[in-house]
C-alpha cells in the first residue's frame, strides 16, 4: 500500500478543495450578509441632582425605560415620515434596549458593601441606548432612529420633568364656539393670565435663554402678551361694558345669574368644610396638648440626618420628599376653603357687576358715564385716596353689592338699552367682532412663537440634564469579515481533512482489491477499469502503450524453482515502475508475467528510447544470469499509428510486440 | 457604476487569466501547488512584447472606466468647531443630530442652491450618506467618543449622473452651514425693528404708543446685555460694545420715553380720543379691581392663618442638615406658618401691584379729565417720530453687531471641507493593474507553451 503522505492526498484534491472551500465560503458570505443587522448605540448620563438618588428633578422616579415609551416612538415615526404600515410603534419599541453602565468604582463598593454584609442600593445614571435595524433597512437607517428617539426622549424629559408649566392655546377657535363677547374675551384675558404666569416662571429660571429658531426670549414675549392684555384687552373689555355688545342679552343675564348661583353653592360647601376643620383643629390641639407633645423646648436636637423620603422597618419607600404634619396639613385645608369661599363672593360680585352694567339704562342718546366701581370707592371727591378703613368698607359694600334693578322701558326689551338707543350701534358691534377676530390671529402667531421657543427650550432643557458620553456609533451585529475568513479557515482544513480521509480510504480499496501485491502493481481488474474508464476518451497524440511480458516464465519456474521464476517477475516489475513511472503514466501487471505501460505524454523515439533502456537492464541484469530469458516488448504510439482508443492501442502494442532474448551470462 | 465595482470587474478580468493560468501549469505539470505558484511568479516576471502591450492597453481601459466611475464619487468632511460639539451639542445646547446633515430641509437648500436640475430631494438622498470619521464603541467606556467630524459621501446613479459630484458634496456641506446657522445660531428677528408711526399706531392712543415704545427699547436692551454678558469685550466695527449699545436704548427709554414723552402726554392730558381711552382705563380698574381684592382676601387669609395657628403647634426644634453646597448646618424644623407667610408676602405684592396700577390709571383718568385734549398732538407725534427714528436705528446697530459678533463665532463655528482626489490615488490603481494583468497574461499564455525539456532526463 502507498505510504501515508498526507501533501499527497492534499495534492491530488487541491483543485477541488480550493473550489469547495471558494464555493462555501461565499455561502458563508453571502449568509452572514444577508443575516447582518446593525446596532446604533449612544451613552448617555442624567446630570440633575436628583438622578444619583433614582429620581427625577421634580422628585419622580427617574425611570429610563420611558425612553420606550410609545408615544416618543409614535413621535419618532412621525418625524421621520416612516411607513405606519412597515413600522408599528410596538415593532420599532422592541428593537430598542437600555442597559445601565455601572462604573468600575462603583461596582468596588458594591463589592465592599456586599462583602461586608451591608446593604447596597445603587441608582444608575449612565445608560447605552441602542436600537437594531434589519440588513435591508440599513445602518443608516439605525443611526437615524436611535438620533430622533434621543432628540424627542430629550425634548419629552425636560417637557414631563423639568419644564412642566405649559402654554396652552385653548381660544384659537373661540370665536366660531357658541360664546357671547364678553365671555370670549373673559377667556382669552385668563388664557394670557396663565401664559404670562408660566412665561414668567419659565424667565426665573432661565432669564438668558433666547430661541435661536424664533429669536425671542421668555422675556420679550412675556411683554408681548402684557402689552396685548394691557392694550388691546382691556379696550375690548371697555368698548363690550360700554355698549352693552352681546349676542343674547337674556341669554347672558341667565348665564351670569347661574354663574352667581354655583358661586354661592361653592361658598356654603367651603364654609361647612372650613367649620369642620377648624373643629378638628381645636381638637388635634387638644389631643396633642394631652399627650405632651405641644412640649417640646428650642433645645431639643435631633441626633441624626434624616432622610428626605420616609421607609418602613423593612427600608421599604413610603412617603417622598418633604413631610408635613398633620396640623399643617388642616391648616392648610383650612386655607383654601377659606380661599374657594372668598373667590365665590369675589367671583359673583364681579357676575353682578356684569349683569348691572348690561342691565342698565344708557339713557336715551348716549350710554351713561361710566364710573369705576372700585376706584371710585377707594378715591374720594378731591381724587386723593382716604383711610385704609374707608377703603377696607368700601371694598366691602363693592362685594355685597347687589343687581340694581332697571325700571326703564329698555329693561324689558330683548336687546341691550345701548343696543335700542345707539346710534351705528352696529357700526361699533362689527368693530368689537373684528377687533375680537383679529386678536385672536395675533394671539394665534404669538402662541405659534411661544410654542417653538417653548420646544426649543426643551430641547436644550433636556440636552442640559441628560449629557452626551458617546454619540450614535453604528456597527453590525455579525463581524462579516472575521466569520468570513473564519469559515474559510475551518472549511479548507475540513476539506483537506476530507481530502486525506478519503485519499486514504482510496489507498486502502486500490490497495485491497486493485493491487497486485505481489509485483505492488495495478492488478487485472485495475487495469481492465481503467481500459474502461479511458475507453469514453480519445487519446492525445502523445499516448503510447508499451507491453512488456516474460514468455519462458513457466520454463524458468520449472528449471530454476519456482521462486526464481517470481525473482524475475519481481526483477522486471520494480524495473518497469523505475524506466516508465513517471507522474501521469499508468503501469498494470496483467498476470502470467504481463505488464503493459500507458504513457499519456511520450513522443514515439522517447519511447523507443526507454525500450532500448530496458532492454539494457534485463541484459545487464544481476538476476538469474545463467538463466535465457525470453520475453517481448510491444510498442504502440497514438499518433504514429493514427490509434485514439485504448482499447484498439493497447490491442496495437499487443500485435506490434516483437520477441527478445536475453542470454545467459550477456 | 462606482469605483468599487470597476476595479472588482476589472481585478477579475486581471485575476481570472491568471488562475487559469495556474490551473493549466498545475495540471500540466503536476508539481506541488506551491512549485506550480513559483513556476506561475516566473513566467509571470518573464518579459514578453505582446502581453506588455495588451496589459498596458487594458490598463489603459481600466484608467478611463475608473476615472469616468471616481468621477461620480466624491467625499466631504464636516467638522463642528464650536466648544459645546465635544458634549455632542448644537451651538444653542441642543442636542446634536448627526442626521440633520441630510435632512430634507438641507437638501432642499442644497437643490436650490446649486441649481440641481431634474433631481428631486428623494433622488439627491439615495445618492448621499453620512457617517462619522471616527465612531465611538458604546461597550467600553475607554472607547466612547464624541464626534465632531462627518463624512457626507456622494455616489451617484442614473438619476444624478449629470451632477459634478464634487459639486454637489461641496453644495451639501455649504446648506447644511446655512440651514445650521439658521436653525442652532443667534437669531435677530427680535431687533429687526421697523416702525411706521403712521400704519403701526393709527389705532392706538398716545399712552399706548409710548408703551409699544418702551417695549421695543426693552426688547433691545435685554438682547443686548444678554450677548455684552456673553462676550463683553466685543467691540463692533462702528466702535461700540453691547453693554454701550444697552444703555443707549436704556437711555431712550428712561428720557426720551418716560421723561418726555409720558410725562408730556400726563401732564397734559393728551389723548387721540380722550373719552374712549378714560373709559378704557376706568373699565380697566374696574377689573383690576376684582384682581386686587382677591390678592388682598389671600393676603388677608393667611395673615388670619398664621394668626390662628396654635402657639403649641409651632414648637421648633433644631435639625442637623444640608444647604444646597452640601455644608451641613442646624436647620429650624419648618411649620406651615413659613409657608403661609411666604405666601402672604406674595399675594402683598400682588395686590400692591395691582393697586399702584390702578393708582395710576386714576391719576391718567385725573390728568385727562381736569386738562386733557383730543384729537392729533403734533409735539407728541413729533416726539413718537423721534423716538421711532431713534429706536430704529439702535436695533440696527444692535442688529448689525450682533451679526458681527455672530459672524465672527461662526466663521470658526463649522467648516465643510471637500476631499481632493490625489495624484497618487488615481495612479495607484492603474499601475497595481498593468502589473496585476501583465503578470497574468504572462502565466496564461505560459501555460499553453510546450515544456519537453522538462520531461527530459
Amino acid at each position: 500500500m502507498k505510504e501515508f503522505q498526507i501533501s499527497r492526498y492534499i495534492k491530488k484534491w487541491l483543485p477541488l478543495i480550493i473550489v469547495a472551500c471558494i464555493v462555501m465560503t461565499a455561502a458563508v458570505y453571502l449568509f452572514l450578509s444577508f443575516s447582518q443587522s446593525y446596532v446604533a448605540s449612544a451613552v448617555i448620563r442624567f446630570n440633575n441632582e436628583n438622578a444619583v438618588e433614582g429620581k427625577n428633578p421634580d422628585g419622580s422616579d427617574l425611570d429610563v425605560n420611558s425612553i420606550k415609551a410609545s408615544s416618543i416612538m409614535s413621535q419618532v415615526i412621525n418625524n421621520l415620515e416612516l411607513d405606519q404600515n412597515l413600522y408599528s410603534v410596538d415593532s420599532l419599541i422592541s428593537r430598542i434596549q437600555i442597559t445601565e453602565v455601572i462604573d468600575e468604582d462603583e461596582q468596588e463598593r458594591k463589592d465592599a458593601l456586599l462583602e461586608l454584609g451591608e446593604e447596597y442600593t445603587y441608582e444608575p445614571t449612565t445608560f447605552i441606548v441602542s436600537f437594531e435595524a434589519t440588513n435591508s433597512e440599513g445602518r443608516e437607517f439605525a443611526g437615524k432612529v436611535l438620533d430622533e428617539l434621543l432628540d424627542v426622549y430629550f425634548s419629552d424629559y425636560s417637557e414631563l420633568y423639568i419644564n412642566s408649566a405649559s402654554t396652552v392655546n385653548s381660544i384659537s377657535e373661540i370665536y366660531d364656539s357658541n360664546y357671547d363677547y364678553i365671555e370670549m374675551v373673559e377667556l382669552i384675558n385668563d388664557n394670557i393670565g396663565d401664559t404670562v404666569n408660566t412665561l414668567s416662571s419659565r424667565i426665573s429660571n432661565n432669564s438668558t435663554f433666547r430661541s435661536a429658531t424664533t429669536g425671542y426670549s421668555f422675556t420679550d414675549l412675556a411683554t408681548e402678551f402684557n402689552y396685548i392684555k394691557s392694550v388691546k384687552i382691556s379696550e375690548l373689555f371697555s368698548q363690550i361694558f360700554k355698549y352693552q355688545i352681546t349676542k343674547d342679552k337674556d341669554l347672558l343675564i341667565s348665564k351670569y345669574n347661574e354663574r352667581i348661583k354655583e358661586n354661592g353653592l361653592a361658598g356654603s360647601e367651603a364654609q361647612k368644610k372650613i367649620d369642620d376643620v377648624l373643629e378638628l383643629m381645636d381638637l388635634y390641639v387638644e389631643k396633642m396638648r394631652e399627650s405632651g407633645n405641644t412640649n417640646i423646648t428650642s433645645e431639643y436636637i435631633l441626633d441624626e440626618v434624616h432622610n428626605r423620603d420616609l421607609t418602613d422597618i423593612y427600608g421599604e419607600l413610603v412617603g417622598n420628599g418633604a413631610q408635613t404634619v398633620t396640623y399643617d396639613k388642616l391648616i392648610y385645608s383650612w386655607r383654601d376653603n377659606k380661599d374657594t369661599d372668598t373667590y365665590a363672593v369675589i367671583g359673583s360680585a364681579y357676575c353682578r357687576y356684569v349683569l348691572n352694567e348690561f342691565n342698565r339704562c344708557t339713557g336715551a342718546d348716549s350710554p351713561a358715564p361710566i364710573v369705576s366701581e372700585v376706584s371710585a370707592a377707594s378715591v374720594d371727591g378731591t381724587g386723593t385716596d382716604t383711610a385704609a378703613q374707608t377703603e377696607a368698607d368700601a371694598a366691602g359694600s363693592f362685594l355685597n353689592r347687589e343687581i340694581e334693578e332697571n325700571t326703564s322701558p329698555c329693561a324689558d326689551s330683548d336687546l341691550t338699552c345701548a343696543a335700542l338707543n345707539t346710534p351705528g350701534y352696529d357700526g361699533i358691534v362689527e368693530e368689537v367682532q373684528n377687533e375680537i377676530r383679529s386678536l385672536l390671529a395675533e394671539l394665534d402667531e404669538l402662541y405659534r412663537i411661544v410654542e417653538a421657543t417653548n420646544t426649543e427650550y426643551n430641547e436644550y432643557l433636556g440636552a442640559a440634564n441628560i449629557s452626551t458620553l458617546s454619540t450614535s456609533s453604528v456597527n453590525g451585529t455579525i463581524n462579516v469579515a472575521l466569520y468570513t475568513g473564519l469559515a474559510a479557515v475551518f472549511f479548507l482544513v475540513i476539506c483537506c481533512c476530507g481530502a486525506v480521509l478519503l485519499g486514504r480510504l482510496n489507498d486502502i480499496i486500490r490497495y485491497v482489491f486493485y493491487m497486485d501485491h505481489f509485483v505492488e502493481m495495478n492488478n487485472r481488474i485495475a487495469f481492465d477499469n481503467y481500459i474502461k474508464t479511458s475507453g469514453r476518451k480519445l487519446l492525445s497524440n502523445d499516448t503510447a502503450c508499451i507491453m512488456i511480458a516474460i514468455k519462458n516464465q513457466r520454463m524458468i519456474n520449472n528449471q530454476f524453482g519456482r521462486d526464481s521464476g517470481d525473482k524475475l517477475i519481481k526483477f522486471f516489475a520494480d524495473n518497469i515502475k523505475e524506466t516508465f513511472g513517471e507522474e501521469g503514466s499508468y503501469i498494470a501487471y496483467n498476470g502470467n508475467a504481463q505488464f503493459f505501460v500507458i504513457e499519456k505524454s511520450m513522443q514515439m523515439p522517447q519511447a523507443q528510447k526507454l525500450l532500448e533502456y530496458f532492454k539494457l537492464i534485463v541484459d545487464k541484469r544481476e538476476l538469474l544470469r545463467e538463466a535465457e530469458i525470453e520475453y517481448e516488448m510491444g510498442l504502440a504510439h497514438a499518433g504514429q499509428e493514427g490509434i485514439h482508443r485504448i482499447r484498439s492501442l493497447v490491442s496495437k502494442a499487443v500485435a506490434n510486440r516483437k520477441n527478445y532474448v536475453s542470454k545467459p551470462g550477456d | 457604476m462606482s469605483t468599487m465595482k470597476i476595479i472588482g470587474i476589472f481585478g477579475l478580468i486581471a485575476v481570472v487569466p491568471g488562475l487559469l493560468g495556474l490551473l493549466r501549469l498545475y495540471f500540466k505539470f503536476g508539481d506541488s501547488a506551491w512549485n506550480t505558484l513559483k513556476r506561475g511568479f516566473r513566467l509571470g516576471l518573464s518579459f514578453k512584447l505582446g502581453t506588455a502591450v495588451l496589459a498596458i492597453a487594458c490598463a489603459g481601459l481600466f484608467g478611463l472606466c475608473y476615472q469616468a466611475a471616481s468621477g461620480g464619487e466624491a467625499v466631504a468632511i464636516i467638522s463642528l468647531n464650536y466648544p459645546d460639539a465635544s458634549k455632542g451639542q448644537n451651538a444653542n445646547g441642543t442636542r446634536f443630530n448627526m442626521s440633520e446633515i441630510l435632512c430634507q430641509e438641507v437638501l432642499e437648500r442644497a437643490i436650490r442652491k446649486g441649481a440641481f436640475e431634474n433631481v428631486t430631494v428623494e433622488d439627491l438622498s439615495d445618492c448621499l450618506s453620512v457617517t462619522p470619521t471616527v465612531q465611538g464603541d458604546s461597550t467600553s467606556e475607554d472607547a466612547y467618543h464624541i464626534s465632531t467630524e462627518y463624512a457626507v459621501i456622494y455616489r451617484e446613479n442614473e438619476k444624478t449622473a449629470h451632477l459634478d459630484a464634487k459639486n454637489v458634496v461641496g453644495v451639501v456641506a455649504n446648506a447644511y452651514k446655512e440651514f445650521y446657522i439658521d436653525k442652532y445660531t443667534d437669531n435677530f428677528v427680535a431687533l429687526d425693528i421697523q416702525i411706521d408711526p403712521e400704519a403701526d399706531f393709527s389705532g392706538l392712543d398716545y399712552l399706548d404708543i409710548a408703551t409699544y415704545l418702551e417695549n421695543q427699547t426693552n426688547v433691545i436692551s435685554n438682547y443686548m446685555y444678554a450677548l455684552g454678558d456673553e462676550n463683553p469685550g466685543f467691540i463692533s466695527s462702528a466702535g461700540e460694545s453691547f453693554y454701550e449699545l444697552a444703555a443707549q436704548i436704556r437711555d431712550i427709554r428712561s428720557v426720551q420715553i418716560n421723561d418726555n414723552l409720558k410725562a408730556y402726554l400726563l401732564q397734559n392730558g393728551i389723548s387721540k380720543d380722550r373719552d374712549k381711552y378714560i373709559g378704557r382705563l376706568t373699565y380697566n380698574n374696574t377689573l383690576s379691581g376684582f384682581e386686587r381684592e382677591k390678592d388682598t382676601a389671600s393676603y388677608d387669609i393667611r395673615n388670619e392663618a398664621i394668626e390662628m395657628y396654635s402657639e403649641e403647634m409651632t414648637r421648633v426644634v433644631l435639625v442637623p442638615t444640608w444647604d444646597e453646597a452640601g455644608e451641613y448646618y442646624m436647620g429650624r424644623t419648618k411649620v406651615g406658618i413659613d409657608t403661609l407667610s411666604v405666601e402672604a408676602e406674595a399675594y402683598s405684592q400682588q395686590a400692591a401691584a395691582t393697586q399702584k396700577e390702578i393708582e395710576t390709571n386714576d391719576e391718567t383718568i385725573r390728568a385727562m379729565e381736569q386738562n386733557g385734549t383730543d384729537g392729533i398732538d403734533e409735539k407728541a407725534e413729533m416726539m413718537i417720530a423721534d423716538i421711532s427714528s431713534s429706536i430704529e436705528q439702535i436695533a440696527d446697530k444692535a442688529q448689525k453687531a450682533g451679526r458681527e459678533y455672530s459672524e465672527a463665532k461662526l466663521n470658526s463655528l463649522m467648516s465643510g471641507t471637500v476631499i481632493e482626489d490625489s495624484f497618487l490615488r488615481e495612479v495607484i490603481p492603474v499601475a497595481v493593474f498593468v502589473i496585476l494583468f501583465y503578470m497574468a497574461l504572462n502565466v496564461f499564455v505560459g501555460s499553453f507553451r510546450k515544456k519537453t525539456s522538462d520531461r527530459m532526463r
